[in-house]
């Protein structure tokens, strides 16, 4: 990427039927999932039937009975990748999976406010809001885009319901005093043809091979992003 | 209804009073079904597997963004029965990589072990590259795992404390690798036989 990220991360979110309770470090250090010196120091949030959150070393886990959510801020972000397929395929193979997202997040700051006020601009022009325009103040103290998305519907190859979604915003973890933060997040999500008994092989197959290709396209947008603030600055 | 509220216009998107047209972005497929059963996780506007609310999310000014998507809201289009609090990620450290390698060990010496390295963030396919590496580069409980093959991740990048501290590190990770199965099996075969048709070695 053109502009280092303050910050950013990788997040893999799985969509089906789950037991929190069963997701705790001692299980995926018993299971070989995560190596015993991370598990042993892991912080545990919450162990719950209804939902697990804990913070292992590089990892992030949060999940509940439909949504299991592991997050790294810590490259490389392939383990995490593997950590899922390994989990749903070599250990919980018959759980029941709709949907998976390749989530990727980053922070970042450019030159000046005037610099996002241009990127925000770029992205979404003041001029079709007719009068109330001259009311928005251009300063982007007290107006301006706060948020835009972007989707792709069913991109080439993938089952109905798969969707790219791009969101820019204001940063609100750096540079929200200054005025020079931006967000920027991709979510690639993925489901599966047919709901069965093999859900989660199939799943995990697709994550298996489209997790490299998702992490580049991703990285791509975000490098746009970046270039389109720096053409503003 | 005794116990639930149910669920007519509550508001998604940005401001609690906010309020947007639900029938028709459902129509439009542009909301999933997920997103309305959801109790508080962190579901993104949209996608079921976008995530506005995670560790490195752009959540913290939307803290009543979650309350005004979340609480309240049926699950599968039932009642909602105190649902559990809101968890908050415990923050972390942030490692993005300035230069990324794959390699795999050829050869484990006394005080470094050789390796060939695939250039990732060149973007390169084939590995181009030999190097030699000290052991003290390695954590102890990975010096124990290595062995000739295994597979790893060279990261070097800036890595930026929670605190806002940043330190240039150099990182080398062993992957935990999926075990092969069956199904990868028979894709390596496909692509074998597809390639020796190629090249004409039928």
């Amino acid at each position: 990427m053109r502009i280092e990220p303050e910050i950013s991360g990788m997040q893999i979110v799985v969509v089906g039927q789950f037991n929190p309770a069963i997701f705790s470090p001692a299980w995926f250090a018993y299971n070989g999932l995560l190596r015993e010196s991370v598990a042993t120091n892991a912080q545990v949030q919450i162990l719950h039937p209804k939902v697990t959150d804990f913070t292992a070393d590089w990892l992030h886990l949060h999940v509940t009975d439909e949504r299991f959510a592991a997050t790294t801020q810590l490259a490389p972000y392939e383990r995490l990748r593997d950590l899922i397929v390994r989990v749903f395929s070599e250990r919980l193979h018959h759980t029941p999976l709709e949907a998976f997202g390749i989530n990727r997040d980053a922070h970042f700051l450019v030159r000046d406010r005037t610099t996002r006020d241009k990127l925000g601009m770029t992205l979404a022009p003041f001029e079709p809001w007719g009068a109330w325009r001259e009311d928005l103040d251009l300063d982007g103290r007290y107006g301006g885009m706060s948020a835009v998305r972007m989707s792709q519907g069913r991109p080439a190859g993938r089952h109905h319901g798969g969707q790219i979604n791009v969101t820019v915003e204001p940063s609100v973890r750096v540079g929200a005093e200054s005025g020079t933060g931006v967000y920027v997040s991709v979510n690639d999500h993925f489901v599966t043809d047919q709901k069965g008994a093999d859900s989660a092989e199939r799943l995990m197959r697709i994550l298996k091979n489209e997790f490299k290709p998702s992490r580049k396209r991703s990285d791509g947008i975000i490098d746009h992003i970046m270039s389109l603030a720096q053409e503003g600055g | 209804m005794a116990l639930g509220v149910e669920l007519t216009a509550k508001p998604l998107e940005g401001s609690p009073t906010s309020d947007r047209d639900l029938s028709r972005e459902r129509a439009a497929g542009s909301i999933h079904e997920q997103e309305l059963r959801s109790i508080w996780a962190s579901v993104g506007d949209g996608s079921p597997t976008a995530d506005r609310f995670g560790l490195a999310a752009n959540a913290s000014d939307r803290r009543t963004h979650v309350d005004g998507q979340g609480n309240g809201v049926p699950r599968n289009g039932g009642v909602n029965i105190l649902p559990p609090p809101p968890v908050t990620p415990i923050p972390t450290s942030s490692l993005h990589a300035l230069q990324e390698w794959e390699g795999y060990v050829t050869r484990i010496g006394e005080d470094a072990f050789d390796v060939r390295l695939l250039d990732v963030t060149a973007g390169d396919a084939v590995e181009r590259e030999d190097a030699v590496i000290p052991l003290e580069e390695v954590s102890a409980e990975d010096r124990q795992r290595m062995e000739p093959g295994s597979i790893f991740r060279w990261v070097i990048g800036y890595q930026r404390s929670v605190g806002g501290t940043r330190q240039r590190v150099s990182q080398i990770v062993f992957l935990d690798l999926p075990s092969i199965t069956d199904r990868d099996l028979e894709q390596g075969r496909e692509w074998a036989d597809r390639l020796r048709a190629e090249w004409g070695l039928e």
